[in-house]
């Protein structure tokens, strides 16, 4: 049987990781964030009891919150702000990662003073800026991005320093 | 590098989800989650009979393992104890249950149960003990109260010097204490000496009965009838018999005597631990 207060702990440990995971890849769209951010907890809920303990909550949900994203995107298909995608780069998230994070850039330029910040992310490699926003921006410790990556946790915290360093020199 | 980490930092900071969309969204969880993981909810299962039975399970543990357990097994559960009557009610009930039994049995439980009395003499007489503790407690006390007489003679003398008139008035008070409670002693030892007294006078008077008119041979109880014949040894002759007697007689006359003396001395002694002449 699924213990509540289980799911309650699972709840507040990730309402706040996913929302920033999920408000970026939407393009800053706070209404449509908060619609998929209740759609991927309501799947996590249904399925908790299936749920491999062995695995890690976060990638757990981070696994979801991403199919269930590409999911949304597939179904809009009137989206104005994004960009044409070639299907073979999508393969392996690859492609949409990229794409988000250019559409949502652009959505930052307009906003002025943090479109610096965001230019300078842009220029990091893709598993950098992975990495850094992951870490920075969503709040998710070095052990569960490694989870989500499929790496160590002390390379993960090698590769945040070292992206880290280079963002400083581009800054 | 710290400017960077700021940057990320406060850009983290600006996307957080409202509290309200938070606890909504909490709300809708929860009740998706009555609805989907919903146990059945058994009659046992009801909060009523849940406390009913939860108060009952404590019961039985506390009266099975706990203080009935204790109360029945401890040598320390003495007479006089608060636990006594539990122990003596679950001994009742074990003996009520017992006499229905094999005799077997039911000596097993005697002998269980003189065991236990045994148990017990022993921590009464530990107890004893523990009051001969107490008492010489008391008399520490009562050391340590001569010596703030003591100290507060000094202090009467010095009365003009000592400022502190707190720790004048706490010793008044610790005196008069004392005060009182030697004159309760006083009063009590009194009260014992008289006792004593007047027993004393009794036994005088029995004393020069026995010294004026000594007792009869049927009085005493050594074999002799009252007609002087032996009871126990009938081939002695009357004039052995009574000889006999006389003798027996007149060692329990001084016997008895003796103890007087022995009373009185006693007596004479308390008089002289409470500090009172006795008239």
């Amino acid at each position: 049987m699924v213990r509540k207060r289980e799911f309650e702990k699972f709840y507040q440990d990730n309402i706040d990781k996913i929302y920033r995971f999920v408000f970026f890849r939407v393009n800053r769209d706070k209404e449509l964030a908060e619609d998929l951010v209740s759609e991927i907890f309501m799947k996590a809920l249904e399925h908790f009891d299936s749920y491999d303990k062995k695995i890690s909550a976060c990638a757990w949900l981070y696994t979801i919150a991403k199919n269930h994203i590409a999911n949304h995107w597939r179904d809009q298909k009137d989206v104005e702000s994004l960009p044409e995608l070639d299907v073979s780069d999508d393969e392996d998230g690859v492609g949409l990662e990229d794409r988000w994070f250019n559409t949502a850039m652009a959505k930052f330029k307009q906003a002025s003073d943090k479109s610096m910040l965001y230019d300078v992310l842009s220029k990091l490699d893709f598993e950098d800026r992975q990495i850094v926003t992951f870490h920075y921006l969503f709040g998710y410790n070095y052990s569960e991005i490694g989870q989500m990556m499929g790496k160590s946790q002390s390379a993960v915290k090698v590769a945040a320093h070292r992206a880290i360093k280079k963002l400083k020199k581009l800054l | 590098m710290k400017l960077v980490n700021y940057k990320l930092w406060k850009e983290k900071k600006a996307i957080e989800p409202s509290r309200e969309f938070r606890s909504a969204l909490w709300n809708k969880l929860d009740n998706a989650w009555q609805e989907i993981y919903q146990p059945k909810v058994f009659w046992y299962q009801m909060p009523v009979f849940k406390y009913s039975l939860a108060t009952l399970v404590v019961l039985i543990f506390v009266s099975t393992t706990g203080v009935g357990a204790y109360a029945y097994n401890s040598p320390k559960v003495t007479e006089g104890t608060r636990l006594y009557g539990i122990k003596k009610t679950i001994e009742r009930v074990e003996e009520k249950v017992v006499e229905r039994r094999r005799p077997e049995v039911q000596a097993k439980f005697y002998l269980k149960q003189i065991e236990r009395r045994e148990a017990e003499k022993v921590v009464v007489e530990r107890r004893k003990a523990h009051e001969v503790q107490l008492q010489k407690t008391e008399e520490k006390i009562d050391r340590t109260e001569k010596q703030l007489e003591i100290v507060n003679q000094a202090l009467l003398d010095a009365s003009t010097t000592v400022k502190d008139t707190k720790v004048i008035e706490q010793v008044k008070k610790r005196l008069e204490t004392r005060k009182e409670r030697i004159e309760v002693k006083i009063e009590k030892a009194k009260e014992k000496s008289e006792e004593i007294q007047q027993k004393l006078d009794g036994n005088n008077e029995e004393i020069k009965n026995l010294i004026i008119n000594p007792q009869p041979y049927e009085k005493s109880n050594h074999g002799v009838s009252g007609d002087g014949s032996s009871v126990g040894n009938g081939n002695a002759s009357p004039s052995q018999t009574t000889i006999e007697a006389s003798k027996a007689d007149r060692q329990s006359a001084w016997g008895r005597i003796k103890h007087i003396f022995n009373s009185s001395a006693s007596s004479s002694k308390v008089r002289a631990s409470a500090g009172v002449n006795s008239r």
